[in-house]
């Protein structure tokens, strides 16, 4: 009875039934807090590329947040829009949408946070960022100060990236190096930051040193999926600071970006 | 007449019933440890020992994970081990495997996001860890329940404990931190100490496992043929 073909059936019948409705019923069970878990997440890296709310609990990270952040989404033209939502933004989606078809995503979130002294200015502007690593995709925030145009801080995290080699950019001394970096140039065109080939180099000596980073050694294919990440979405996010620049300094003038979205 | 008397006799003579931590049983859970260790002296679960273990806290999660595929893996299959179909013996056991590795994934995703974001692949290739589906076959498709999670809890502890001793060794040399934070004082930096970069890769987890799998058969004695 046991070897007979009916009873295997049965048997693998009842096993797929039993394992199906376990699984269907710890991802119901468990959905809640999942989210949770990964709006926590969210909001802690936010925070963290700006250097904030780190080793403080679920709730507190929640308080910050709400404290010092307001959310708001732009165009692929720089604009701020209020018809969408933010949470209705879909980064990945988009950029996966993106990669399949070339559509260029429409909406990008921002993020900014208030200056503890003076909470009528804002003092960060936290992008979010997704890109291709050498395996699959990288993604991460950065976060750019008052003058719309020095890094403040990165963090980036990937999926599938190897571990001790371009897994490295979740690193704290990595993501270090971009502080400080710029974005546009003397000529306020946006160059964006690079990662050069190789780590221990000597970026001092380069012509535009504001503009590059050490690389990681054995990564190197990371760090031209991370420099083209980069100039991507700086490339949008340039025509909100680029705006945000000019109508700060109030000289009017009006600078070519580039506009490739590639 | 006589014949009565035997009948009472043979039924007195059942066997009392086993501790529940007997010798027996408890040779279950010391034997993994040392002897018969899954990770040195079986060479099981080799890929995750070296993938994962560059830092102590996502390998304390992971040999968390772990013990506990394996102990539920081999209660259940020896709950059910008389009603599996022998023609898809290792197909069941694989799909149980799959179920309990999906759940523990689920529950990591919920409670710890960071830790599960930083094990990522390595908690869904448990169900490829050749220790879990070695105790299966090996152990609980032959044996009760209670003993099975004993063994379960023997091979799951011996793996631990190796993991996590890789992973302190990378994480102290390789990094100069235990557990996130920093070990080595600044005051050896500042004289040369450098940070030893081969502990960050599995090359150098390779060394460490060679190097406690040569102090164990020092201890034992124990020469390949």
């Amino acid at each position: 009875m046991r070897q007979s073909k009916v009873y295997v059936l049965i048997f693998t019948a009842a096993l797929t039934v039993v394992c199906a409705v376990l699984l269907a019923g710890a991802y119901q069970g468990l959905r809640e807090r999942t989210l949770l878990a990964e709006s926590v997440d969210k909001k802690s890296k936010i925070l963290g590329a700006v250097g904030l709310g780190e080793g403080l609990n679920s709730k507190a990270i929640d308080s910050l947040y709400d404290a010092v952040v307001e959310e708001s989404v732009l165009d692929y033209k720089g604009n701020l829009i209020t018809s969408v939502d933010i949470k209705d933004v879909d980064v990945e989606g988009q950029y996966k949408t993106f990669m399949k078809s070339g559509a260029i995503p429409q909406y990008y979130p921002i993020y900014k946070v208030r200056s503890e002294m003076d909470s009528s200015k804002f003092e960060s502007f936290i992008v979010p960022v997704y890109g291709n690593g050498l395996w699959d995709n990288i993604w991460g925030y950065v976060s750019v100060g008052e003058d719309y145009n020095t890094i403040t801080g990165a963090i980036f995290d990937h999926k599938a990236e190897t571990p001790g080699l371009g897994a490295r950019i979740t690193e704290a001394n990595v993501q270090e190096r971009f502080k400080g970096k710029k974005l546009f140039n003397e000529a306020g065109e946006l160059v964006s930051v690079e990662m050069v080939k190789g780590e221990g180099n000597d970026i001092s000596k380069k012509d535009n040193p504001d503009h590059y980073v050490d690389g990681l050694a054995g990564a190197t294919m990371t760090a031209v999926g991370l420099n083209a990440m980069l100039k991507d979405y700086m490339t949008a996010y340039g025509r909100y600071f680029k705006k945000s620049m000019v109508s700060a300094s109030g000289s009017g003038n009006s600078v070519t970006i580039p506009r490739n979205f590639k | 007449m006589s014949t009565e008397t035997e009948v009472k006799e043979e039924i007195k003579l059942k066997a009392p019933k086993e501790a529940l931590l007997s010798k027996r049983r408890q040779k279950f859970i010391i034997d993994p440890l040392d002897d018969d260790n899954p990770v040195t002296v079986q060479v099981l679960g080799i890929c995750s020992a070296l993938a994962v273990t560059s830092v102590v806290k996502p390998t304390l999660v992971m040999a968390i994970a772990v013990m506990v595929v394996i102990v539920a893996s081999n209660v259940i299959i020896s709950l059910i081990r008389n009603l599996i179909p022998s023609s898809i013996r290792i197909i069941a056991q694989l799909g149980i495997v799959a179920t309990l590795v999906a759940l523990v994934d689920m529950v990591l995703k919920a409670f710890l996001p960071e830790l599960a974001a930083q094990l990522s692949v390595f908690v869904g290739l448990i169900i490829t860890n050749c220790i879990v589906m070695g105790r299966l076959e090996a152990f609980a498709m032959g044996n009760k329940p209670w003993d099975s999670a004993l063994d379960g809890l023997g091979s799951g502890l011996g793996y631990a404990w190796v993991i996590l001793a890789i992973a302190i060794v990378r994480e102290v040399l390789g990094q100069g931190q235990f557990f996130g934070e920093k070990v080595i004082p600044d005051l050896l930096y500042d004289i040369g100490y450098v940070n030893m970069g081969l502990m960050t890769t599995p090359v150098g987890a390779f060394v460490v496992v060679g190097i406690i799998i040569w102090v164990q058969r020092t201890r034992s004695g124990y020469i390949e043929q």
